[in-house]
Parts: C-alpha cells; sequence; structure tokens
C-alpha cells in the first residue's frame, strides 16, 4: 500500500463517504432484480394429508362407537348393553365395580400385558363376556385372552350372572364371567369351552330388579363333577363372585347351568386371532399430487408435471404370531408423466457439466454414458461464463411401468376394532422404462444457443430393488372384512411411494 | 432490530422484508464499488443489479465463520463486475499500453472538491486495465497472485498496471488541486 491507495481507500470508504444519492442506487435495480431473488416457499395445500386426516378422523370416530374386537373394554361395552336392557340394574351395578386399575403382565400369556381390572378391591384376572340381546338371539363370546392357554392354566372362571324376571317374563340375560384366582376355585371343567352348559353360569332363582334378590339367587357349586347342565343342578362350593352390589366385595353366588330349552341358541363364538388374509389395493402416488403444478418458482418459468397414475396390488398376508405377521403379493404400477419445463438457470460450468452427464443422462436416458458425445451441444461460438443466465426449454414424455413384489414383515398392535401396523421389507421390481418425444433448447437472452437435440426414443427394462416401509391402519368392519389405508415409502424408489387404500378378507385362528 | 444472520437466514428463506433490510444495509457499498469498476453510470448499473442477483442468489453460500460478510459480497460483486467488463467491454484490455488516452472525457469532472463522488469520477476514468487492478488491489485488497488469476495475467503485468495506475492518478490529483487552488 502507498500514500495513493491509502487516500483513495479512505476516502472512496463507505462510512466517510457523504450519501447525497450519487452512490445511492435506484430502486428501479432493486424492482429489476427481485424477480431473481429467492422465494419464500409457498405453503402448498395438501389435499392428500386433509384426506388422510378425514379418514382417520371418521375411522376414530367409529373406533370410539364401535364395540370389542379383539381387545375387550368392559366397561364401555357393559354400559351399552345395559342401557339396551334398560332395567338391567345388577348389571349396571357390575360395571360400577369394575374398574381399571393398570397394566400387568399375566401368567396366561406370559410377557403379554393386558389390563387389569378391580372390582370390589379384587383384582380380576380375565374378563369374559357373554351378551344375548333380545333382538338378535345369539351369544357372542369374547375373550380377551388366548382361551386355550387360559385353559392349560386351569384358570378359574368367577362368573356373575344375572336374570332379571319381570312378570314372568324373561328378559333379556347379560352375563359376565370373570376369572380371577383366589383361594375358592371354579374351575372350567371339560375339553373345550365349545359346550355352552360348561361356561354359561347364571344366578338362579333371581326376581325382579332387587339387588339383594339377585346376590341372594346366585348360588355356588361344590365342584366341577357337580356339573349337570342338563338339570340344572345346583353346586355347592362357595364361588367368589365379583360384583353385583358395591357393598359386597364378593358374595357367594348359587350358580346353575342354563337349561338347553331356555338357551337352545348358546353357542359362544370365540374371537382368536388373525390367520392370514388377502386382499386388493389401491395407491395414490405422491408424484400424482404434483399434477398440473407449476414447480418453478419464478413468474414467468414453468416446471409442470402431466401425468396418469394407474395402480393395482395383490397382497397376502400370513400372521406369524399375534402381532406379527409377513406380506406379500404383486404391484402393478403404470406411470406415464409429460415432464414440461421453462426454467431459469444461472450457467456455472462446473454445475452445467454435471447436469449434462448426470442429471440430464438420468433424466432422458439412464444410459446415457458421460464419455460420449453429448446430447446437448451448443451452438458453434458460443462460449458461456459462470454466471450467465439461461432458459432451459424442453419437455420429455416419460413412461414407467413397473411389477413389484413386495416382502414385508409386519408389526400390528390392535385398539378395538382399528389395528395399526407397521411394517419393513423389500420389492422385488421389473422396471420398463420410456423416453419419447425428447426437445431440449437452451436460450440466452433470448437467443437460441444450442443445437436441436437429437435423440432417438428409448425404450429399456431392468430389475431393481427397493427398500420398502410401510405405516397403516385398518379398519375392521367385520370380522373377516376390512378396509386398509396405509404410507407405503419405497426408499430407494421414491417415485412409487404413495397412499395406499384396500379392502381385504381376513381368516381367523 | 435483526442481526444481520439472522437477516440472512431470512432473506436466503425467501423473506422478501429482510431482502430489502439487507440490501438497503449494503447497497451504498455495493453501488460504489460497482461505479469503481464501471467507466460510465449505465456499467456501473449494469454491473450492480447482476451482482445484486448473484450475492441474493449465492447467499446460501455465504459462511460467516469464513468471512465477514461485507467482505464476501464484495467479492460476488466484484466477480459480477469482472463477469461484466468480460463479456461487454474487455478486449484484450490487459495488454493495452494506452494509458489515458482511451478514458472518455467527463463534464461531470468538475473537481471542486476531493470528495468520495469526484474520487470515483477519476477511478473511472482509468483504462480498464488499470481501473480492474487498482481497485482489485488497493481498494478490494486482492493480493497479485489473486488478480493475476481472477484477470489471467501475469503477477508482473498486474504490478505494472497497479504501477501505472498509481501514477495516473497522482497526476490527475495534482491537476485537481491545482484546478482547486486556482478557484
Amino acid at each position: 500500500m502507498n500514500k495513493i491507495d491509502d487516500f483513495f481507500k479512505n476516502r472512496l470508504d463507505v462510512n466517510s463517504s457523504e450519501n447525497d444519492d450519487w452512490n445511492i442506487p435506484s430502486d428501479d435495480m432493486w424492482n429489476a432484480a427481485l424477480p431473481h431473488f429467492p422465494k419464500e416457499k409457498k405453503r402448498k395445500s395438501f389435499l392428500w394429508l386433509w384426506f388422510c386426516i378425514g379418514f382417520f378422523g371418521i375411522v376414530g370416530m367409529a373406533v370410539l362407537l364401535s364395540s370389542d374386537f379383539y381387545n375387550s373394554s368392559l366397561n364401555t361395552e357393559v354400559l351399552n348393553e345395559s342401557n339396551r336392557s334398560g332395567d338391567n340394574v345388577g348389571a349396571h351395578l357390575v360395571v360400577d365395580d369394575l374398574e381399571e386399575i393398570g397394566n400387568q403382565s399375566t401368567n396366561i400369556d406370559q410377557g403379554s400385558v393386558q389390563n387389569v381390572y378391580e372390582a370390589n378391591g379384587k383384582q380380576v384376572d380375565e374378563i369374559v363376556k357373554l351378551v344375548q340381546s333380545a333382538a338378535e338371539p345369539k351369544i357372542n363370546f369374547i375373550v380377551d385372552k388366548d382361551l386355550d392357554g387360559m385353559l392349560s392354566n386351569s384358570s378359574e372362571l368367577i362368573v356373575v350372572t344375572e336374570e332379571l324376571d319381570k312378570e314372568n317374563e324373561i328378559l333379556p340375560v347379560e352375563i359376565i364371567a370373570l376369572s380371577m384366582a383366589d383361594d375358592q376355585r371354579l374351575g372350567v371343567e371339560g375339553d373345550s369351552l365349545n359346550t355352552a352348559s360348561t361356561q354359561l353360569i347364571r344366578g338362579n332363582g333371581i326376581s325382579d330388579n332387587s339387588i339383594e334378590d339377585l346376590s341372594d339367587g346366585i348360588a355356588s357349586r361344590k365342584s366341577d363333577s357337580d356339573l349337570n347342565t342338563e338339570k340344572g343342578e345346583r353346586v355347592e362350593e362357595n364361588v367368589p363372585v365379583i360384583g353385583t352390589r358395591l357393598s359386597r366385595s364378593l358374595v357367594t353366588a348359587e350358580t346353575r347351568f342354563l337349561e338347553e330349552k331356555e338357551f337352545p341358541f348358546l353357542e359362544p363364538k370365540v374371537v382368536v386371532w388373525p390367520r392370514k388374509e388377502i386382499g386388493v389395493s389401491n395407491q395414490l402416488f405422491f408424484l400424482s399430487l404434483l399434477n398440473g403444478r407449476d414447480l418453478d418458482d419464478s413468474p414467468d418459468g414453468r416446471v409442470v408435471f402431466d401425468g396418469r397414475y394407474r395402480n393395482l396390488n395383490f397382497k397376502y398376508t400370513k400372521w406369524i404370531g399375534r402381532k406379527w405377521s409377513i406380506s406379500t403379493g404383486l404391484n402393478l404400477a403404470d406411470l406415464s408423466v409429460n415432464l414440461d419445463f421453462d426454467t431459469e438457470v444461472t450457467y456455472d460450468e462446473d454445475e452445467f457439466e454435471e447436469l449434462i452427464d448426470s442429471e440430464y443422462g438420468e433424466v432422458f436416458d439412464r444410459n446415457y454414458n458421460s464419455n460420449s458425445s453429448k446430447v446437448v451441444k451448443l451452438k458453434p461460438g458460443v462460449e458461456l461464463v459462470n454466471g450467465d443466465i439461461l432458459k432451459m426449454n424442453g419437455q420429455v414424455d416419460l413412461g414407467l411401468r413397473a411389477l413389484q413384489i413386495p416382502i414385508i414383515l409386519n408389526y400390528h398392535w390392535y385398539n378395538k376394532r382399528v389395528e395399526f401396523y407397521t411394517g419393513l421389507g423389500i420389492a422385488l421390481e421389473s422396471i420398463w422404462a420410456s423416453e419419447k418425444n425428447v426437445e431440449f433448447k437452451l436460450f440466452e437472452d433470448g437467443v437460441l444457443i444450442s443445437d436441436p437435440v437429437d435423440q432417438i426414443d428409448i425404450n429399456e427394462s431392468y430389475f431393481d430393488l427397493s427398500v420398502y416401509t410401510k405405516l397403516g391402519a385398518k379398519f375392521n368392519v367385520t370380522r373377516k372384512i376390512n378396509f386398509d389405508v396405509n404410507l407405503s415409502l419405497l426408499i430407494t424408489q421414491p417415485i412409487f411411494s404413495g397412499i395406499e387404500l384396500g379392502l381385504h378378507y381376513r381368516w381367523h385362528q | 432490530m435483526r442481526n444481520l444472520s439472522h437477516i440472512i437466514q431470512l432473506s436466503i428463506d425467501g423473506n422478501a422484508e429482510a431482502q430489502r433490510e439487507l440490501y438497503e444495509q449494503h447497497r451504498v457499498y455495493w453501488y460504489m464499488l460497482c461505479m469503481r469498476y464501471g467507466k460510465s453510470k449505465s456499467q456501473a448499473d449494469d454491473i450492480f443489479q447482476e451482482g445484486l442477483i448473484k450475492v441474493y442468489k449465492d447467499l446460501y453460500q455465504f459462511d460467516d465463520r469464513k468471512s465477514a460478510f461485507k467482505t464476501w459480497s464484495s467479492r460476488v460483486m466484484v466477480h459480477s463486475a469482472l463477469r461484466y467488463l468480460k463479456k461487454y467491454t474487455w478486449v484484450d484490455t490487459l495488454s493495452m499500453q494506452e494509458e489515458a488516452t482511451q478514458y472518455e472525457d467527463n463534464d461531470e469532472t468538475v473537481y471542486s472538491k476531493l470528495a468520495a463522488r469526484e474520487l470515483t469520477m477519476v477511478v473511472q476514468q482509468l483504462p480498464i486495465g488499470y481501473r480492474l487492478v487498482f481497485n482489485m488491489y488497493a481498494i478490494e485488497g486482492y493480493s497479485h497472485k489473486e488478480i493475476s488469476t481472477k484477470l489471467g495475467v501475469s503477477e508482473g503485468t498486474s504490478k505494472s498496471q497497479l504501477s501505472k495506475a498509481r501514477k495516473y492518478l497522482r497526476n490527475k490529483l495534482e491537476s485537481q488541486l491545482k484546478i482547486t487552488s486556482y478557484e
């Protein structure tokens, strides 16, 4: 630095120079530059998101209003039933007494966590619910544990029964069976619970709707061998019974087995776990959400996808445990996309080489070899300098057909009628890709600076492998039919990702 | 009041208010730089506009751990100026030895006082080779090595151009001082 340098540097310093407009750029320049600045990301209205929210909202509502499915929710269910039966005071009290006190593992199903209930200070190990409705003379037998396990562990059953007799009319019967471990036993006799008469124990002598009457009428039996379902003999052994009224923690019950002539329809149905499932589904590809949207932020540019997306999936799922399953199937996808773009880029030699060598090659020709002559050639004499602003204009018709065979390991968890699941796996893919009608032009200052692209239509096929993840929910319309919605993400082939809606038929164990 | 880092981040995110604020804070600095590199106001305007776009587009590349924003943005502006001059006016400039004969007369060069405005005009009148080297070396602080790389000349040429630029400016200032003293 010498004196001249210092002099100019100091005097030309912004802080020491006066601001009398000569060194203030006009706003015209700002306004002219403004369109080229980064734009704030617009909040896109993700209709699909609202669709999902709406769907899950409806499913959620349905869950709240639905009855038990795989897991019992005694409180809600019995209340519903007692409400339906109106005068069924006894049943209502049973519900009042029953209180969920937490979760713990049980000895029946080692390792699994069950809801734990308490009735009148006594812990209830098992809940079995039998409901008979007057409108539909069938008994639904719902158990929230493995029935086989229960039997093999000789778990006790305590049965609270109720029958209200009003003016000699047999009202709808509601029977709640609770098993509990106590010093008094009432074992489930027999090889199975398939016979209604060995399971259904009903209070005898209950008259009217008196609570006292109800409790008084409950009897006990002496032993399992005393059971005589045909004749409904009384048993003498005391049986701890949960419920009947708040003031009685346990009452001695007299039990009597239902006579077949009274309940000829008693054939309990045991809900068990899924075994296998088949179904069909259709996928909404995320790419289709971009359809017709202009992805270019600049006011005079455009990058538009316009496509047709078709898909049909066939699925087969086999459970390998209560909560684990493996699913496979056949996914068919047909994507036809027209990509039309007219967008501005700032020339950077390295980026441009990258664009031509890889990105262009990726989009327009998967087999493009950077060592071969370039597909995009500048006109003779044109030289670009880093920072030049170019316009890229072009279009291409891209076609993608895929046949996928996914193999996915799923984990399920159940909540009444809804079950959730997540899965991870792979998909073997056979893909047919095509690129047709390629057009690509480069402009600088409105002047065409590239030669026409000379590329023949390309068709190719190849095998590929994708990593597949799923997160979804099923709504069980019936035990056998369910609707499914899930988010399918193909990590290595995101173009096939989307939201899948399906309908399934299920077999149980 | 937002700090500069915050303003820059918002500008990267496309916040128009922050972009304007950044502009307000630096526009004089940037514009004066462009005026020194251009031969005229119209050239300076063109350089400024291109530089402005480049600064905002490349804003995400700015790393405050490596340099101050002023330094970084001035380099972007200089780069834009060089690109502009190379594209439109730079014809083998650094080999020219015609010195002061090439600058255009400017009726406005009445150096009543040696203020920034007048000095800028003096710099503007430098032949382009002198102007670039002088600006880059004396004002922006580039080394001769950096200048030689950016301009594609040897370090010797850069030094020679700088020396001639200083001589030209000294003469110009002296003549200006004479004019001022006569007045």
